[in-house]
């Protein structure tokens, strides 16, 4: 695999502030595709609204990232109607720690990581956290049972994401005009 | 700036504002979780469930039975109490029933809950209740001109959707209306919605489960 472009930090309080709601918007629209597809498990998600943060890893700085997240899962909740349930609960832990994966990686292995590899660690962490909360909450000891389909599908849709994340990068006209303005 | 969420619908539209629905709801939600019968838990998911009707939403049963279904599936996994039956080879126990069906119900129950409470017009305010807003303009933007999206050239069409839009959350914010007062009635039925819902629950700690024995 080639070496990637580095985008540098997006600089500046209001366009950073306008691209953050641009991104959450944009994983909002990426969370309503998602939601047309039948699940057995509230939580059990592909990801695809992840592609936006995925994206984001290499745009913003950490704490403008987390600020997507944010919104991605407190749209979610409001959008969806479940704000106060444990939907929201597991989806915020979910792409916190997918996020703080994602920007660990980036920060230690710098360009060396494709978008996916970041991407598939993120889904791991992501996967992972809550899979331990639905074993403390929902499913007791039966949660391990469902552990290696949801880690086996959550690597497979981060391996598409990350392929199509790094297609984007390399070809956007939108990331190229944003790095232009940095 | 405030931040307002989607949808313009949902229970007593007109009658009650967006934050005294949103009031009873977090009101009503530990009369809910903390209900320990879970026959009772059903009867007020039936109860929720059916606002939710009224107000027009959709209600997705299959979804819902298949979610319940899961939840219970997997708490059966581990036996735990009497066995009540067998079910191919798979003993069906008491306490790991009641368990399952505890937390499918408070599953299901807190979305019903949280669609019954969650309105358009509520306003989030605040640095942030304002970048949620704007998030939900874009969101709002992106939807209406989805169809510009095109399968056979996804990553084109999305990068112009992109470049279109960058910048229209500034310009596009705009102040959100002030939603009406509560009207007696509206107030009425909420009021009485949470104390059914509590009065249940007091009941139920003082004579813990009246419809299911322990």
């Amino acid at each position: 695999m080639g070496r990637r472009p580095t985008i540098p930090p997006i600089d500046g309080g209001a366009p950073r502030r306008d691209l953050v709601a641009l991104l959450g918007g944009l994983c909002l629209f990426l969370s309503t595709l998602e939601y047309l597809i039948p699940k057995p498990i509230p939580f059990l998600r592909v990801g695809i609204a992840n592609l936006p943060i995925l994206i984001a890893v290499d745009l913003l700085p950490a704490g403008s990232l987390f600020l997507v997240v944010f919104l991605k899962v407190v749209g979610q909740g409001l959008v969806s109607g479940t704000l106060v349930s444990y939907v929201f609960l597991f989806s915020a832990v979910g792409s916190f720690s997918s996020a703080l994966a994602m920007v660990a990686a980036r920060r230690l292995l710098g360009q060396r990581a494709s978008l996916v590899g970041v991407g598939v660690l993120g889904a791991l962490f992501s996967n992972m956290a809550q899979i331990v909360l639905a074993r403390l909450l929902i499913f007791g000891e039966g949660a391990w049972l469902i552990a290696p389909p949801f880690l086996g599908l959550g690597t497979i849709t981060a391996v598409f994401l990350g392929l199509f994340a790094e297609r984007f990068q390399s070809g956007s006209r939108w990331l190229a005009s944003l790095r232009s303005r940095a | 700036m405030k931040g307002r969420i989607g949808r313009t619908d949902g229970f007593l539209a007109g009658k009650a504002t967006a934050r005294a629905l949103f009031a009873a709801g977090a009101l009503l939600l530990p009369a809910f979780l903390f209900q320990q019968d879970p026959l009772v838990r059903g009867l007020q998911f039936l109860l929720f469930l059916g606002l939710n009707a009224a107000a027009g939403r959709r209600i997705r049963v299959v979804q819902i039975l298949l979610i319940s279904a899961g939840i219970v599936a997997f708490n059966l996994v581990i036996p735990t109490g009497r066995v009540l039956l067998s079910v191919l080879g798979l003993p069906i126990t008491e306490i790991a029933l009641r368990s399952g069906l505890q937390k499918a119900t408070a599953v299901v129950g807190m979305i019903a809950i949280s669609q019954l409470s969650l309105r358009a017009d509520l306003e989030i305010p605040g640095r942030l209740g304002g970048l949620i807003g704007r998030s939900l303009f874009y969101f709002q933007l992106i939807m209406s001109r989805r169809s510009r999206i095109d399968r056979r050239n996804l990553i084109g069409s999305i990068d112009d959707l992109l470049i279109g839009l960058q910048g229209s959350g500034a310009a596009g914010m705009e102040p959100g209306s002030r939603t009406q007062k509560t009207t007696p009635a509206g107030a009425a039925v909420l009021s009485a919605l949470v104390a059914v819902n509590w009065a249940v629950f007091v009941y139920t700690l003082l004579r813990p489960y009246p419809l299911w024995g322990r």
